[in-house]
């Protein structure tokens, strides 16, 4: 690459200079050696393009070739698989006329959509930038780098009482092997229960990386929008908001499919609280109700 | 059609900042954004030098390649411009440059950035030339106006040296090439005790 | 919106694929490549450059329509760069490159690049204020000026005219400077001073009394030639950025060794080729040492000195005793750097010596500036082109202030005091002598030196016996800063103890900010872009700064208020007797009078002229070679003679015919001397052989006198005997030798003598200081009972101070630079990282520095490998804290300057020089601890 430019070929020509230079006769060490510009050429590439070298490339090669089109892949991949998923095995179907169990209390209902609204409002925002030049950038790309940072906000608040009251119910368990030998079940039109209590490995993987993973977003975020600390840290620090922010979009987008549409009326169990014994007893048969 | 560009000779730069100020004078910069730096190693000590940055038109720019919506560009004459309506102050451009060229002055939600700056080579930016508009967002367009740029027009010991990449190399090769009778000419030391 | 552009994202691609496809963006990537790359050029390092930047294609659009281009001068410092102005409408819109100007190229420094800021500031005073119980109130000026003037004439009704001191400014025209004098004189006192005082005064003294004239004898551009470039006592890199230019050129085109001596490893030191360390004050014992290593290496000009130099035996004889060795103990500079440093002095010839400040601010600043320029004397390189003293200097008009002499010892064009100098400034101005006597208190006033910028508050404050019937009552500060002064904080008690102090400048400046009573009155003068005038520059060139806008707010010119004031003391008639129009006339004026230095030949027109076609100088020898000027050389370097004389652009070049500027040594002397030390007779006229081409006598000769009977070449108001001495082929004032051995000073040859408040008590006991001087500039000034060997024990470092490129002087208008503040946000002190650890301080520190004088100031810590151990280095512009307190409230509303810090100048210690009263602020004693 020819991006150092003079500099460097100069320092490369002048090595041999500075060879000699090495040899100064020491009666005249009291005149201060210019020495040859390329040392101070050398010294200030250190300065400018030294860090440059450790993640400046990794990042600039990343976000140049990499990031737009895994969070393309992502966003038109994963509901093209789904779509499939819904033509082929078509949603889960339960007896909603039947006995209704008490599944989220008010205040999970209420977290739980304080971090979603907020959450869909990330993903959204976040693609828009990172998508931004099929957008051809400006006002609406910047008012949505607001919105980003406005939801980050209130998804960090509302990450922190859904992670303490579900943590006991996400702790893994043997069952969840189970569940993912089967896949949840999701690949078979029939109704036989299957291995999971309250939230099944699916939903904990989802809950884990949504909650552990979005403190990670909120921290590496933090310094996006700050600009605290050294550029090679920035840099580090928004190639992990990247490649995790295109896990969480591709988990997000499950998590999308199924409530929406693999289990039919999912959604609201989550508006009224109530989920049907049909449910439960096959897709959290462990569940003790 | 010339390919412009940047030099600072580090033997003649004096760390006098004329070029800073020269251009945040020239394009009413806010305090704070610096679209170019003098920076020095070797402070008081034998070795010192100092020299000048900002943007340096960089032949395959990596802030064009990272910038997420397409603000930057490039000229035909080697100039890296930003759109400043197009940018959404994502920084990345920051992360992605070598020199720490883009700046970025506070915008007005959340502390958040507002668009990128840099320097324009005095080339003013996208919009009409010589408008209202491209004073506001990009300061003067000086190239328009056929003169270089305020940075090296007004660099007292003519250190820093800006425009036809051809030209500026000549200078300097010539610069090296005198300065190569005296002091630092190759072997005379050992060969003629220096002189 | 649609794609605008099409790109590859790979990055490794061509770049020919990222071409804009913006039809808008396309057009104008069109630029005028040859035109902006034809301006480049300027940066080669062609001597040749002297055209003007390629106009841009006439299809380019102008961005300011109708705008004119107005050429001035920069008021910074005195290397005068030129500056060329847009104004749109009588508004400055920009700061165009004035490419072509012979000297700067269009360079300038971050000062210089900002120079627009001067008329566009926010801070700038907005009309005339007063304080009345400690607020600032604004009125008219009609009302100001009526209440100053009462106030003044009230002060010289009850305690005589001395009892007022004028402090007048380096920073004004030289037309304003010469008024500034002027005004004083019909006022009836002496006291007045300005700037130079404690600038250059002791270099004027030292190299005046060596050779004739005190200034640099070639110029910035003469530079070029030199092959040799020694520093000392200068930072050329920070305090005259743009003269690097054409040092560095010397060092490159030449292979010239650039040799920086100094306490501090400064910019300029990053630059050279040898570095020498010495103590701060030893000067004059490292030079002595390096003419004695010299001499005693046979490496001096013998045949310069035989035909050029007088007293050189009894010099050699001093120089003697300092030994390679002596001078390591004094100066701390090892014998073999010492013979180094010598040797190249030897074998680069013509060398030029450069010095500011760092010499001249001591107690024996005057030996320094003398010592400096034996050095020259021994290694015969004055009057050659690449040769000289060139004594940089500090304020952008500074030059012309100083030879108008805003000084309290002498008339303008140094004249001096005596009666015949009144005799012949009351017949240019056009007044009876008896008239003017009638103004002083009596005669012994009238040629009485007056209080100095260094010392005037003491004689209001009274700590040392005054020489003047009364104390001052009242102090008018003309474009002139306080805090430059030493022991700044006894200068602010003296404010407070005023009757009346005003303050006439285009900022507030801190002298407003420190006086604390309803005492004070502020006129906003404008700044020197709104008015116009003349100005000299370090290398005596007289450039014409033109107006660039009307003052602006309801600020008024200098000349306005000056003619006002005059009006409201009742002398205008006899004030403005000669002059109808402000200012040629006044350039006039100042001419006709100022022939020792020869300002007559640059009449008005002919200064505008140069200005106007400064592109037609070569940038070499600054000679126009045809056009408007062809021949002059440009800014017509004083002294020049007549209307038809080129300007002398090196001073004792005797290559050149005095007609085309050429000079011998002045005969300002005797012709003869019994020299006290050796009681050797010797001629003081110029050897046998050595004279100007075309000279009639064919070696020295006198000074011109009675060729018009009565007078001499300096009081010939027709000017016959500068035009018959040149005629003849002769300069005026004769033909003589440089002294080595000045007889009026009582160090006759230079000699070390340790600083007032030195960190070395064995050295006191072998230099010490001078006697105690009880009328020395009207009051007492302290030298061997100050000088106490025990100071050291508790106050062990040296203290010095200088200056940083971002501001300049008292750093009034620079401060208030939002670009500037924004680069030097705050005040600092360097130390050595070995002192620090010795006192626990760390980068970043709040430490208490105090003087011996009582002074203290809280800064902080900058550590640094700039200074050595023993000392700390502050720089001095910076003002609006004291002793820890913040003066920010007493500043006028909305014109506080962006950066506040402590003065160094209040822990700046006691000390004078012996013959000018320069303050001792390069050198003294501290004590520092955390804070």
């Amino acid at each position: 690459m020819k991006r150092i430019l003079i500099p460097a070929t100069i320092a490369v020509t002048g090595m041999l200079a500075a060879v000699v230079y090495a040899g100064t006769d020491p009666a005249l060490v009291t005149s201060i050696d210019a020495g040859p510009s390329t040392a101070a050429y050398l010294q200030f590439n250190e300065i400018f393009t030294g860090d440059w070298q450790q993640y400046g490339k990794l990042f600039t090669s990343l976000q140049a070739n990499l990031f737009s089109r895994i969070f393309l892949l992502v966003v038109t991949l994963v509901p093209v698989i789904f779509f499939f998923h819904y033509l082929a095995i078509g949603p889960k179907k339960f007896d909603h006329s039947g006995p209704q169990i008490y599944y989220f209390n008010l205040f999970a209902r209420i977290i739980h959509w304080l971090a979603a609204i907020s959450f869909s409002l990330l993903v959204i925002t976040g693609l828009l930038v990172i998508l931004g030049k099929m957008l051809g950038g400006g006002a609406v790309i910047r008012n949505g780098r607001s919105v980003h940072i406005l939801s980050a906000i209130i998804f960090t608040i509302s990450a922190i009482p859904m992670f303490l009251m579900w943590l006991k119910d996400m702790l893994p368990a043997l069952c969840d092997i189970k569940w993912l030998f089967i896949i949840g079940g999701y690949l078979s039109k029939k109704k036989t229960p299957v291995p999971a209590a309250k939230f099944n490995a699916g939903q904990k993987m989802w809950f884990w990386l949504a909650t552990l993973g979005g403190f990670v977003m909120a921290y590496t975020g933090y310094f996006l929008w700050s600009f605290q600390g050294s550029v090679d840290n920035l840099r580090l620090m928004v190639i992990i908001h990247n490649f995790l922010g295109a896990a969480l979009t591709a988990l997000f987008l499950v998590h999308l499919y199924m409530s929406l549409f693999a289990i039919a009326g999912s959604l609201g169990s989550m508006i009224s609280g109530y989920k049907p014994q049909d449910e439960i007893d096959i897709l959290h048969s462990r569940y003790k109700y | 059609m010339g390919r412009m560009k940047f030099l600072c000779d580090v033997e003649r730069c004096i760390d006098c900042n004329g070029c800073v100020v020269a251009c945040k004078e020239g394009h009413h910069i806010p305090v704070g954004v610096n679209r170019r730096r003098v920076i020095s190693i070797n402070q008081g000590e034998m070795g010192e030098k100092s020299i000048s940055v900002a943007c340096m038109h960089c032949s395959d720019a990596p802030c064009i390649a990272v910038c997420p919506v397409d603000a930057i560009y490039q000229r035909d004459d080697g100039i890296v411009l930003v759109s400043k309506k197009t940018c959404i102050g994502c920084g990345y451009c920051f992360m992605a440059c070598p020199f720490g060229a883009p700046q970025f002055p506070s915008g007005q939600v959340f502390g958040a950035r507002g668009a990128m700056d840099k320097c324009t080579f005095c080339a003013g930016g996208p919009e009409e030339t010589h408008s209202k508009e491209e004073k506001k967002l990009y300061g003067q367009n000086r190239i328009a106006e056929g003169k270089v740029p305020l940075c090296a027009a007004m660099c007292a010991t003519k250190a820093l040296m800006a425009g036809d990449a051809d030209v500026v190399a000549d200078v300097y090769r010539e610069r090296v090439f005198t300065r190569g009778s005296g002091a630092n000419a190759w072997g005379w030391d050992r060969a003629y005790k220096k002189k | 919106m649609a794609q605008k552009k099409v790109r590859s994202t790979h990055i490794a691609d061509s770049k020919s694929t990222r071409v804009s496809l913006n039809p808008k963006l396309a057009r104008r990537s069109f630029l005028k490549i040859s035109a902006a790359t034809a301006a480049l050029t300027g940066v080669a390092m062609t001597s040749k450059f002297t055209r003007k930047a390629m106009a841009a294609d006439a299809a380019v659009k102008d961005p300011y329509p109708g705008s004119k281009k107005v050429k001035t001068i920069c008021t910074h410092c005195s290397v005068a760069c030129g500056i060329i102005a847009e104004v749109q409408n009588g508004v400055w819109v920009r700061q165009e490159v004035a490419t072509d100007h012979p000297l700067s190229r269009g360079g300038h420094c971050c000062k210089g690049a900002s120079a627009i800021d001067m008329v566009t500031s926010e801070k700038r005073l907005k009309g005339p204020m007063k304080r009345v119980n400690g607020k600032w109130q604004k009125l008219s000026w009609d009302q100001a000026l009526d209440e100053v003037s009462q106030k003044l004439l009230a002060i010289r009704d009850n305690d005589g005219p001395d009892a007022v001191h004028w402090n007048g400014s380096a920073k004004v025209s030289t037309e304003m400077a010469y008024l500034q004098r002027k005004l004083a004189a019909f006022w009836g006192t002496n006291n007045i001073d300005h700037q130079a005082r404690i600038c250059h005064s002791t270099t004027v003294a030292g190299v005046a009394n060596t050779w004739g004239y005190g200034a640099m004898t070639n110029s910035v551009n003469d530079i070029r030639h030199s092959k040799l470039i020694f520093f000392i006592g200068s930072n050329a890199a920070a305090a005259h950025p743009v003269a690097m230019q054409h040092i560095l050129h010397a060092k490159e085109k030449n292979n010239a060794p650039v040799i920086v001596v100094d306490p501090r490893f400064t910019r300029t030191a990053a630059k050279a080729t040898d570095y020498v360390r010495i103590r701060s004050g030893s000067d004059t014992a490292f030079v002595m040492g390096l003419i004695n290593a010299i001499i005693e290496n046979d490496w001096h000009d013998k045949e310069f000195i035989r035909a050029r130099v007088a007293g050189f035996d009894e010099m050699k004889a001093v120089a003697k005793a300092y030994t390679p060795e002596v001078v390591e103990d004094i100066a701390g500079v090892p014998p073999e750097q010492l013979l180094h440093i010598a040797k190249l002095l030897a074998t680069h010839r013509p060398g030029t010596v450069i010095w500011c400040m760092g010499g001249t601010q001591h107690s024996i600043g005057s030996s320094n500036t003398r010592a400096y320029c034996i050095l020259q004397l021994v290694l015969g390189n004055m009057g050659v082109s690449g040769g000289g003293t060139n004594i940089l200097r500090g304020h952008d008009n500074v030059q012309g202030a100083t030879d108008m002499c805003v000084l309290s010892n002498s008339l303008p064009a140094y004249y001096g005091l005596k009666e015949g100098s009144w005799k012949h400034w009351c017949r240019v101005w056009d007044v009876d002598y008896e008239w003017m006597l009638g103004r002083f208190k009596d005669k012994e006033y009238m040629g009485k030196k007056g209080f100095t910028l260094a010392r005037w508050y003491d004689g209001v404050n009274q700590e040392d016996e005054l020489d003047q019937y009364t104390p001052l009552k009242s102090v008018i500060f003309w474009g002139c800063a306080s805090n430059s002064q030493s022991q700044f904080h006894k200068l602010k008690k003296a404010l407070d103890k005023m009757d009346l102090a005003v303050i006439i400048d285009p900022f507030p400046t801190i002298t407003a900010a420190a006086c604390e009573k309803d005492n004070v009155y502020l006129l906003p003068s404008s700044s020197q872009y709104e008015t116009s005038g003349s100005t000299t520059s370090t290398s005596r060139q007289i450039q014409w700064r033109y107006k660039v806008v009307e003052p602006v707010h309801d600020c008024r010119d200098d000349y306005w208020i000056m003619s006002e004031l005059c009006k409201r003391f009742g002398f205008a008639e006899e004030f403005y007797k000669n002059i109808k129009q402000v200012p040629e006339d006044i350039t006039l004026e100042l001419g006709r009078g100022s022939l020792t230095i020869g300002y007559n030949g640059q009449t008005p027109e002919r200064i505008k002229k140069h200005t106007d076609n400064w592109h037609t100088f070569n940038i070499d020898d600054m000679q126009a070679k045809g056009g408007p000027c062809d021949g002059d050389y440009y800014g017509m370097p004083w002294p020049c003679w007549t209307e038809d004389h080129p300007g002398t652009p090196i001073l004792y070049d005797v290559s050149k015919t005095v007609a085309e500027g050429g000079l011998p040594f002045r005969n300002r002397f005797g012709v003869e001397k019994t020299y006290d030390a050796s009681g050797r007779k010797e001629n003081q006229l110029a050897a046998e052989g050595v004279y100007n081409p075309g000279s009639q006598v064919k070696g020295g000769y006198p000074e011109f006198k009675d060729i018009v009977p009565g007078t001499n070449w300096k009081t010939d108001l027709s000017q016959k005997t500068l035009k018959e001495a040149i005629k003849r082929g002769q300069a005026p004032f004769g033909n003589a030798r440089a002294r080595c051995v000045v007889w009026n000073f009582p160090d006759q040859v230079p000699i070390h003598r340790e600083p007032i408040h030195s960190p070395r008590p064995d050295l006191i006991a072998k230099f010490p200081t001078y006697e105690d001087q009880p009328k020395h500039f009207r009051l007492l000034t302290r030298y061997k009972s100050e000088q106490k060997p025990e100071w050291v024990k508790e106050f062990p470092l040296i203290l010095t101070t200088g200056r940083l490129v971002e501001y300049m002087g008292g750093g009034a208008e620079t401060r208030s630079n939002k670009y500037l503040a924004e680069l030097q946000p705050e005040m600092f002190f360097e130390i050595n990282i070995k002192t620090a650890n010795n006192y626990s301080i760390r980068n970043g520190d709040m430490v208490w520095i105090e003087s011996p004088n009582g002074g203290r100031i809280k800064v902080k810590a900058k550590i640094t490998k700039r200074i050595d151990e023993h000392t700390i280095w502050m720089p001095f512009h910076f003002a609006g804290y004291l002793e820890g307190r913040s003066l920010a409230d007493n500043y006028p509303e909305g014109t506080v300057p962006y950066v506040l810090g402590e003065s160094a100048n209040v822990v700046t210690n006691y000390g004078y020089d012996i013959v000018t009263q320069m303050q001792e602020t390069k050198t003294g004693l501290c004590k520092i601890s955390k804070a």
